[in-house]
């Protein structure tokens, strides 16, 4: 039976090329344009290297000082004692750190250069929580963090630009006026995995001012944000509370003000959302503007598809008024129409697939961020082709859903009577 | 001939419903995108009220405390205000000015209330205004002038804390009367002079000017706010007299060399102000393309829809068109019939256009502070949409046209 539905759609596409490429064209618009809007969302909450674990991971952008008598209120970033006291110390995490960027020139010795790399002031835990590829030497250490020691990790790409070789390991570069030891080159990294991409990776302690006290605000603001790895997402709810349980006993020992994280942490799917460190958004804004945005995607199409649907059904309305004459169900016919017209919606969703692909690279520095490198793990994902599916059937039900209940309902009478 | 087509409409109405419905609903739509770019694109090409051609960040750091050089004992302010005496005599430099949170697209900003000492204290009590602390030589750097395009620098120098306010303040604080000469308070306490009104400035390309003021930093005025804020959170921001790209500009740096220093404090590098604008209204211009990308969604959709609907008409009315054909129709008149017919139906949207518009702008939805509502707006955006979705129905009747145009009367009659 489904064999005859599939000659009949064929038949009817050779009869109309022009109508049934036309439909096709408009169904893989809108599949392509749906699968660009969910493409977005899972790349923007996907794993790729260096960032490997993001599924793992919770964000913490944003902090608050307030005043114990509420009179002042600062919205910035933490201090060093603050990530100290409640940041290393969480025990069920199995990986902090602390992380502040800022363009500087790198120099090398007795020659001062000005052109501005990207720095991550960090520590040692960094290299735990992210991964990297060491094409020469190791991270800095423990160690090294804990002293205060000038070592640094530099990229392939400032080390050949700066030193015109990879081989960079023991060499000295010099920012801030300090001198840095090369302890690691690393492959380069996308510039869109915010929180890991540098040139330069060194120990914010070799920095004074980034851990000197500081008497402003009882030494709570400053410029650091923490990533924190958990051993798996079932252990979010944990972290957070123990978290919560540190900070209050930190801020018990403070005199005037609190520190607290706003709506952090965070995790890489809560930003796919639309969250942010300062701000929660519901769930549900989310699911309505998204789900607009993709009803409207489907609903125009629909539109189109269903007057040409519907043309198609009253031409052939003598042939279902015969089949009905001799014991077709109303059910039968709507089943045929509907299956007759999922063949050319899944034929569109076939090239809407691809097409979503073009899109999103054509559309890439706008959509997501110029700086974006798309591979095939980020891509391919069972989900987007459930989600292509699902929406390809939704598609064909709005579209063929009312022409087949008309020619299914109508009388046997009434279709035959135009003979 | 309309209320020909008119009919035509009506009985076909069953396949013309759907299309009808889209349309509806695309013009809707196409509407208030073409109304938003609009305000957009007036926005964005009204004057900014500065310049920030050729201007450049001068970034600044402090020594490290164990770096080699470093000095223990300076004074921060003093050697902020050397630097940049050192820097503007540089021959390739034109001006050099400090501001605090108050440049062109810097990320910061400041906030504060301002009442006019008898002027209109009503209108000022409800707001709080953009201040920008800016040293003097920040109206040359940035090539803003007074109302009058008289060079604003030269009407600071008899005063020791002088305001410049913006003519949107002006017009706000002093209705009808010259801002220029009267007298604010920040505090109600102390009265400062307002020595000149300059054009009205807008924060960035896509806003709209607001009432401001520029509190101008001089000796130790200035001291004390480098002292507040520290000497490495002050923009220094510098007019080079001709363009740079940045390799360009990283060697003159280098070859500036000792005059980027003084005492721990050091010019790290340079940006120009251009990339930073880049980056503050770069979120903006990506809305717009993806705006931009539901246009082009709905506009070929049309298209789709417009050509499936009327060569399925085209081959159901053979037997019509034929008749037709044999009466004496032109070719040429078949086709401007066919086109009618698409435009007809366009045209009945109209009122369902306009109920729409109507109720968005009773609720206020448009974007009417930006740039007021007006006959013009309305016939530029309505027209606009129109425009567009009428030339796609033109596009799509255009195959369906040519093939009934084509049609030889002996063949289309051979159905009867």
């Amino acid at each position: 039976m489904y064999k005859q539905y599939f000659k009949q759609a064929l038949q009817s596409i050779r009869e109309n090329p022009l109508v049934s490429s036309i439909s096709i064209a408009g169904t893989a618009f809108s599949i392509a344009m749906i699968m660009v809007v969910v493409m977005i969302f899972q790349i923007k909450s996907a794993n790729y290297a260096p960032e490997t674990k993001r599924d793992r991971m919770l964000y913490i952008q944003g902090t608050q000082v307030t005043a114990k008598n509420e009179s002042n209120r600062n919205r910035g970033n933490m201090s060093s004692e603050v990530v100290r006291e409640c940041f290393y110390s969480l025990q069920s995490a199995e990986a902090v750190t602390a992380i502040f960027s800022m363009n500087k020139p790198i120099s090398l010795p007795g020659k001062r250069m000005f052109n501005l790399y990207s720095i991550k002031y960090t520590d040692a835990g960094f290299w735990d929580v992210f991964d990297f590829k060491f094409i020469n030497g190791k991270p800095f250490s423990k160690e090294d963090f804990s002293s205060g020691i000038a070592a640094a990790v530099v990229s392939e790409t400032m080390a050949k630009e700066v030193f015109g070789t990879t081989d960079v390991v023991g060499k000295t570069c010099i920012l801030d006026f300090t001198e840095y030891t090369i302890r690691g080159v690393v492959t380069p990294v996308s510039r869109a995995a915010q929180e890991a991409f540098a040139d330069l990776w060194i120990p914010y302690t070799s920095k004074n001012s980034l851990v000197s006290i500081n008497n402003s605000l009882e030494n709570m603001a400053g410029v650091f944000s923490t990533c924190i790895l958990a051993k798996k997402r079932a252990d979010f709810e944990q972290i957070k509370e123990e978290l919560a349980k540190r900070t209050a006993a930190y801020n018990a020992g403070k005199k005037e003000n609190v520190v607290d994280f706003l709506n952090n942490p965070i995790s890489k799917l809560d930003i796919a959302m639309g969250s942010n460190g300062f701000n929660k958004k519901p769930i549900k804004d989310f699911l309505v503007q998204t789900g607009s945005i993709l009803l409207f995607l489907l609903f125009v199409p629909a539109l189109n598809l269903t007057g040409v649907i519907q043309s198609s059904v009253q031409k052939r309305q003598a042939e279902i008024g015969v089949r009905k004459a001799f014991g077709a169900t109303s059910q039968k016919i709507l089943s045929q129409v509907l299956w007759e017209n999922l063949i050319l919606t899944l034929i569109g969703m076939a090239i809407g697939t691809i097409l979503s692909f073009l899109f999103l690279i054509i559309g890439k520095s706008f959509l997501l961020t110029a700086e974006t490198q798309l591979n095939f793990d980020m891509l391919f994902k069972p989900g987007l082709f459930i989600a292509a599916l699902l929406f390809t059937g939704l598609l064909n039900l709005f579209s063929a859903g009312i022409p087949a209940l008309y020619i299914s309902k109508k009388k046997i009478t009434d279709t035959l009577s135009q003979e | 001939m309309f209320k020909h087509i008119l009919k035509q409409i009506w009985k076909n109405r069953k396949a013309n419903g759907w299309i009808f419905a889209e349309l509806v609903l695309v013009t809707a739509i196409l509407w208030q995108i073409t109304d938003v770019t609009y305000v957009d694109i007036k926005t964005y090409n009204s004057p900014l009220g500065y310049d920030i051609e050729n201007v450049w960040f001068f970034l600044l750091e402090n020594l490290n405390e164990n770096a080699p050089g470093y000095i223990n004992e300076t004074d921060g302010a003093e050697d902020l205000i050397r630097l940049r005496e050192q820097i503007v005599q540089h021959p390739m430099v034109e001006g050099a000015c400090l501001a605090f949170f108050s440049s062109p697209y810097s990320f910061g900003n400041s906030w504060t209330s301002l009442y006019p000492i008898n002027g209109d204290t009503v209108a000022a009590s409800q707001k709080s205004f953009q201040v920008r602390r800016v040293s003097p030589e920040y109206f040359d750097v940035f090539r803003i002038k007074d109302t009058d395009g008289n060079p604003i620098a030269p009407q600071l120098a008899d005063s020791d804390k002088p305001l410049v306010i913006s003519q949107d303040m002006e017009q706000l604080f002093f209705p009808n009367e010259k801002g220029k000469g009267k007298k604010v308070s920040q505090n109600r306490t102390e009265e400062l002079p307002v020595v000149a009104v300059c054009n009205p400035i807008r924060e960035d390309d896509y806003k709209k000017s607001e009432p401001c003021f520029y509190q101008c930093m001089k000796g130790n005025n200035l001291r004390g706010y480098i002292q507040m804020f520290g000497n490495t959170s002050i923009e220094l921001s510098v007019r080079m007299k001709k363009q740079f790209t940045q390799e360009e500009m990283n060697n003159l740096l280098s070859e500036m060399g000792d005059r980027l220093t003084a005492n721990n404090l050091y010019v790290y590098s340079a940006k120009e102000i251009k990339e930073q604008r880049k980056v503050i209204i770069g979120w903006k211009q990506d809305e717009t393309k993806k705006q931009n990308a539901i246009v082009s969604f709905v506009l070929i959709n049309v298209f789709f829809g417009i050509v499936g609907t009327f060569w399925l008409r085209t081959q159901s009315r053979k037997e019509e068109i034929g008749l037709r054909v044999a009466l004496g129709s032109s070719k040429q008149g078949i086709r401007y019939y066919l086109y009618g017919e698409g435009l007809c139906l366009l045209a009945l949207t109209i009122p369902f256009t306009l109920i729409y518009i109507g109720n968005l702008l009773y609720f206020d939805v448009p974007d009417t502070y930006r740039v007021p509502y007006s006959a013009l707006r309305f016939l530029i955006t309505f027209g606009g949409t129109y425009l567009l979705i009428g030339s796609m129905i033109i596009l799509g009747i255009y195959l369906p046209a040519r093939k009934a145009a084509q049609m030889q009367p002996a063949e289309a009659l051979k159905h009867e």
